[in-house]
């Protein structure tokens, strides 16, 4: 076992940790954080992925000791005070979730990708999200999303 | 299963935790954690080194590159890399295992099919590896010794990366041919950088990934194409005579006949950019 203290989604929290315990089942299984998804448990399709230091990450191929003094973000650390990231608004209103399963990695990946590229083309969104599979939208309604939810980040900071 | 994990702060704990029995190196993780899953490897000891600020220099001075062991994808693809291993480093994985995976994992994990580690066969770098008795520098083609199989001795830790870019006014191609476009494992990859005079080939190196158990270069066809002009009847000679230097496989994301084929075909690049000239 291993002590670690770090910040989740803006609060510092201590835990006790296997040693080679997964970040991911620190997330949801120690912190009761479940937006979190565990698909393929390899790296291969994103629904895991948080962010570490501001960068995204699959939590299933981190082992939670590497969290120790550094910051964590979860899907449930993206909104403020009860108001929806714009990034999730966006999903909503363009009906880029179907089963949803997909929708918190793709969040994750997204929010950071936005924040840096103000205004993306459909292509750099595609590869931002080349590490998220979805198996029902087909992406066309998450890239329009993203694309949506550029423009209201845009505008919130003017 | 029950692994322990120490992450150490000083070259010291580490040389002290590498002595260790079973005890093994861990970077970004993004191999080793796959193959622990699949308990294809079972260490009893991993040693986290990404906190180690001697693994995470990066210089480029007078052409001459230093790359820290691990530096990840995504942070070297901010720095002033030749354009061939910028390249060949933004096709690996997604910007998740970018951020996580570093080039001296990629290259400790030796695999034929390594994005980073193709252009350094191109730049006949070298790796330096570390332990408490001091460095010791090999030429890369001489650490990868097979799939998976690496100069490596007890104790150590490979530190960086070094060559020079001698080649700076060459033009580059790097293509890397997948089952599809995103997250994609090598089924081919190539990557040359050459130089132009007077529409012939003044100078010329070729690497494939891939095709053979390690990535190679093809001399043979270097040679074969310094002097002569860019021309299909030319293209057609350096096609057969880099088939005969392969041997590709047949595996779960191609047959050895269809990378042998492509593989082939892919000098046929050299078209299209002297085209763009
Ligand atoms: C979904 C997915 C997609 C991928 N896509 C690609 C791809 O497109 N192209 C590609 O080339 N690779 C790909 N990879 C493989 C992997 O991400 C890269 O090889 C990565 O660079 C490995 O780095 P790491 O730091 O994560 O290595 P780790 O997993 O930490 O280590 C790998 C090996 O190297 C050893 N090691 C690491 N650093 C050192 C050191 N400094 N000294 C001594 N030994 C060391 C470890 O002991 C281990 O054996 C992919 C992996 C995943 C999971
Ligand atoms: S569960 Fe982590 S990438 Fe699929
Ligand atoms: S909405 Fe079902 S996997 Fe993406």
């Amino acid at each position: 076992m291993k002590k670690i203290r770090f910040t989740i989604n803006g609060e510092v929290r201590e835990c006790e940790v296997e040693d080679d315990e997964r970040l991911l089942d620190l997330i949801r299984e120690d912190l009761d954080l479940r937006g979190t998804k565990e698909g393929c448990g390899q790296g291969e399709c994103g629904a895991c992925t948080v962010l570490l230091d501001g960068k995204p990450v699959v939590s299933c191929l981190t082992l939670a000791v590497k969290v120790n003094g550094r910051e964590v973000t979860t899907i449930e650390g993206v909104s403020k005070k009860g108001k929806l990231h714009p990034v999730q608004e966006a999903f909503i209103e363009k009906g880029a979730v179907q089963c949803g399963f997909c929708t918190p990695g793709m969040v994750m990946a997204l929010v950071p990708f936005l924040s840096e590229n103000k205004d993306p083309a459909r292509e750099e969104v595609r590869k931002a999200i080349e590490g998220n599979l979805c198996r029902c939208t087909g992406y066309e309604k998450i890239v329009d999303a993203a694309i949506y939810a550029s423009k209201k980040m845009r505008e919130v900071e003017r | 299963m029950s692994i322990r994990v120490e992450i150490p702060n000083t070259l010291s704990e580490l040389w002290e935790l590498l002595s260790y029995e079973g005890a093994r190196i861990i970077a970004g993780g993004t191999d080793l954690m796959v193959r622990i899953r699949a308990k294809v490897e079972k260490p009893s000891l991993l040693v986290d080194i990404v906190r180690l600020p001697e693994f995470r220099l990066f210089e480029n001075r007078e052409d001459i590159f230093s790359i820290g062991a691990t530096l990840t994808h995504a942070e070297l693809l901010k720095k002033d890399l030749p354009g061939v291993l910028h390249d060949a480093i933004s096709t690996i994985g997604s910007p998740q295992i970018r951020n996580m995976g570093t080039i001296g994992g990629n290259i400790c994990n030796a695999s034929p099919a390594g994005d980073s580690i193709l252009p350094l066969y191109l730049y006949d770098a070298n790796v330096v590896l570390l332990s408490k008795n001091g460095e010791r520098r090999v030429p890369i083609g001489e650490f990868i010794k097979g799939p998976g199989k690496i100069d490596f001795r007890k104790g150590e830790a490979l530190l960086k990366i070094v060559f020079t870019n001698k080649y700076k006014d060459y033009k580059y191609i790097f293509k890397k041919i997948g089952k599809r476009v995103a997250m994609t494992i090598s089924v081919v990859s190539m990557g040359l950088i050459f130089k132009l005079e007077n529409d012939i080939i003044k100078d010329i190196k070729i690497a494939y990934g891939a095709v053979s158990p390690t990535v190679v270069r093809i001399r043979e066809a270097e040679e074969y194409l310094k002097g002569k002009p860019i021309e299909d009847k030319v293209l057609e000679e350096a096609k057969s005579i880099i088939q005969k230097n392969i041997s590709p496989i047949d595996d779960i994301r191609a047959t050895g006949e269809y990378r042998r084929e492509v593989a082939g075909n892919l000098i046929f690049l050299l078209k299209d950019a002297y085209g763009k000239l």
